[in-house]
């Protein structure tokens, strides 16, 4: 090695240099992140770049491969072809030069499901390429093209692709729609497909195009992806139901009344077809008595706390125990015993909530749901003051189809009644208003004028419009405490105030977060693994922000806005 | 168990979470969690069956629908049903002839 070395160039030398430390770097950060995390990172999902690229890049491309793949043998942690790929990646892209990594997976011959990733420039695998021909590939990231070729198609207007998208997803279709549809170019099709996934709309989308019957038209991948989707959702859903008939068994049995609330309800009961809605979790509302006998009979049907429960602080803090979860099921489950976090102008009473359920049966399971009313409104409550439109655009579809399937079922005097007694009026009327704003007559028009608050800031439909489609891009949702912190009309001392509030939260969050008791001794460790924890979610943003890099700020500022309103006492 | 014949009268099991994927009918056993699935063919039996049906009866319903005889129609019903019988998916619910 120290002959060879004295043989290398200082420009080969700086470039191995330059590899341990990304191999270093790759390293950490697939240790300590998800890969859900990373991938974002790579590069355009699903994009390849092209197979050709110049000799005089090529040339370079070859010498970073080479850097890579030298290091990575000698290199005293483990440097593995994903760590690998991913350094030469950072290398390439440095230089301005396009690659695609790809992930794959085969069998063994033990049958065992292995793992691979290799990088491609050009036509050259610069590392990895040993037997990735065995593995089918799964996913793929390209580096946008930085000097796009002639001859490729343009970028797809994303004002088209939204409206599109809007379109598509209305409940009750229009007929006009197909020969836009029709129309799209590959292209198109992809980030029409693309948006919809960003939005947790991608199954619903495929529900509408099927039942166009518009296959034909999507190309063939595409569709193929979708229709496994739908596939999947529904063989989950029907676990999810099954968990659910046990739960039921359970609790009736110790005679605790619970209501299903939103995907679990919705799932099953307002759309068409299981497989349309997905749900991460399922959201189970006793009344606070009830709570121990609830978390007993979760135990005895094999789920767990997903980390230890703190009672006392969670009433103080929360509106639902922390989500608990079972081996070998795909999903959680959080019980409630309130829909709206304690303390806030928004925040109800949960003995009123039980004036306004109903029996229903789901699945095969007899259970309580809230009525149609309670059920719009608690949707709207959702997307509105829990998310701040930060959500997606699935929270919308959920009422608009909830407003379709109930028809005159759906009391809206009591929508309207109770939004103003509960102090939801704002949150509520902007829901409904923006759902208008995309699906025309959706909402009966005497509803929102009757809703409509005082004072509202003219732009404000727009500017939530906005915020929901493009203040999810690149994977940098910005927190509500995060954004605070962008508030321009804020004095410095307020801003090292408020951030010294997050990052030394009073004893009461800490205990809710990491569920200790509040007077444990313990308890200041947790400030150091809070404190360890906000850095890791918040240093990229933080650079972002005071880099000024604008989708960020933007987002930021969007929401401070949109916070502030929902947020006064009305 | 009651094997099952032309003149049992038989009912679907209600111990099943029921939805479709590309035309065929997907359950799933609340009992034991495992996943079936039916055809169009058998995904139309299995909706006859949801009120209580001597197999007779519904053999001729389905020479009505599909095109097939009486006696294979029969053959095959009858190993259709032993066949869902054996995974508790139906019951017989009178056998006195």
């Amino acid at each position: 090695m120290i002959n060879k070395w004295q043989q290398l160039s200082w420009a080969e030398r700086w470039l191995l240099l330059e590899a341990t430390i990304w191999l270093a770097l790759a390293r950490l950060t697939l240790l300590f992140m998800p890969f859900r995390k990373i991938a974002p990172q790579l590069g355009q999902s699903q994009q390849e770049t092209t197979a050709t690229t110049s000799p005089y890049n090529a040339q370079r491309s070859e010498r970073i491969g080479w850097a890579v793949r030298a290091i990575a043998r000698r290199t005293p942690w483990e440097s593995a072809c994903l760590a690998q790929a991913i350094s030469a990646k950072m290398m390439l892209r440095r230089r301005q030069i396009p690659s695609t990594l790809y992930l794959g997976l085969a069998k063994d011959n033990a049958q065992k499901m292995q793992a691979h990733a290799w990088l491609r420039c050009g036509e050259a695998i610069l590392t990895g390429a040993k037997g990735h021909e065995r593995f089918s590939v799964i996913s793929f990231f390209a580096d946008p093209t930085a000097h796009p070729l002639a001859d490729q198609a343009p970028e797809p207007d994303k004002t088209k692709i939204e409206a599109l998208l809007l379109a598509t997803l209305q409940p009750d279709t229009k007929p006009d729609i197909v020969s836009s549809l029709q129309n799209l170019s590959e292209a198109e099709w992809g980030q029409l497909v693309q948006t919809a996934q960003k939005q947790h709309v991608a199954t619903l989308l495929f529900a509408q195009l099927d039942s166009l019957g518009l296959q034909t038209a999507v190309p063939p991948k595409l569709w193929t992806n979708l229709q496994q989707k739908q596939k999947q959702i529904t063989l989950q859903n029907m676990t999810i139901y099954r968990e659910l008939s046990r739960i039921n068994q359970a609790l009736l049995a110790e005679k605790v009344p619970f209501v299903v609330l939103k995907g679990g309800y919705l799932a099953a009961a307002v759309y068409p077809h299981l497989g349309q809605r997905a749900m991460g979790d399922l959201d189970l509302l006793v009344r606070l008595e009830n709570l121990p006998k609830m978390i007993t009979a979760l135990h005895d049907l094999g789920w767990r706390e997903t980390r230890p429960i703190s009672l006392t602080a969670s009433l103080e803090q929360h509106h639902h125990l922390p989500p608990f979860a079972k081996k070998g099921v795909p999903f959680l489950i959080e019980p409630h015993w309130n829909i709206t976090h304690p303390e806030r102008p928004y925040s109800i009473d949960p003995a009123q909530l039980w004036q306004h359920v109903m029996p229903y049966t789901l699945m095969g399971s007899d259970v309580l749901v809230f009525q149609p009313h309670l059920q719009l409104l608690h949707l709207a409550l959702h997307a509105s003051y829990n998310h701040q439109f930060a959500f997606d655009l699935r929270s919308l579809c959920d009422i608009a189809m909830l407003i379709q399937k109930c028809g005159d079922d759906l009391a809206w005097e009591q929508v309207i009644r109770c939004a103003q007694s509960w102090h939801w009026q704002r949150g509520v009327y902007l829901t409904l208003a923006l759902i208008n704003e995309f699906w025309e007559t959706a909402v009966p028009a005497h509803v929102l004028t009757q809703l409509q608050p005082e004072n509202m800031p003219t732009n404000l439909i727009a500017l939530t419009r906005e915020h929901l489609f493009w203040g999810r891009l690149e994977n940098n949702k910005v927190s509500r405490n995060f954004s605070r912190l962008s508030e321009t009309d804020q004095s410095a001392l307020t801003k090292v105030k408020f951030a010294l509030s997050f990052l030394v939260p009073t004893r009461g969050r800490l205990a809710w977060r990491y569920g200790v008791p509040v007077n444990s001794p313990r308890i200041w460790f947790y400030y150091l693994v809070n404190f360890r924890d906000m850095v890791r979610r918040n240093t990229k943003r933080s650079w972002h922000l005071i880099r000024g890099k604008a989708n960020v700020t933007k987002t930021a500022e969007r929401r401070n806005l949109l916070a502030s309103w929902l947020g006064e006492s009305q | 168990m009651a094997p099952v014949t032309l003149a049992s009268q038989v009912v679907r099991s209600e111990d099943f979470i029921t939805s479709t994927i590309d035309n065929d009918l997907v359950m799933m056993s609340l009992e034991k969690g495992t996943y079936y699935g039916l055809d169009a063919i058998g995904s139309h039996v299995w909706e006859q069956l949801a009120q209580p049906v001597t197999v007779q009866t519904l053999c001729h319903q389905l020479t009505e629908m599909f095109d097939v005889d009486l006696e294979q129609c029969q053959q095959d019903v009858l190993a259709f049903l032993t066949e869902l019988q054996k995974e508790n998916m139906i019951h017989v619910v009178n056998d006195d002839q």
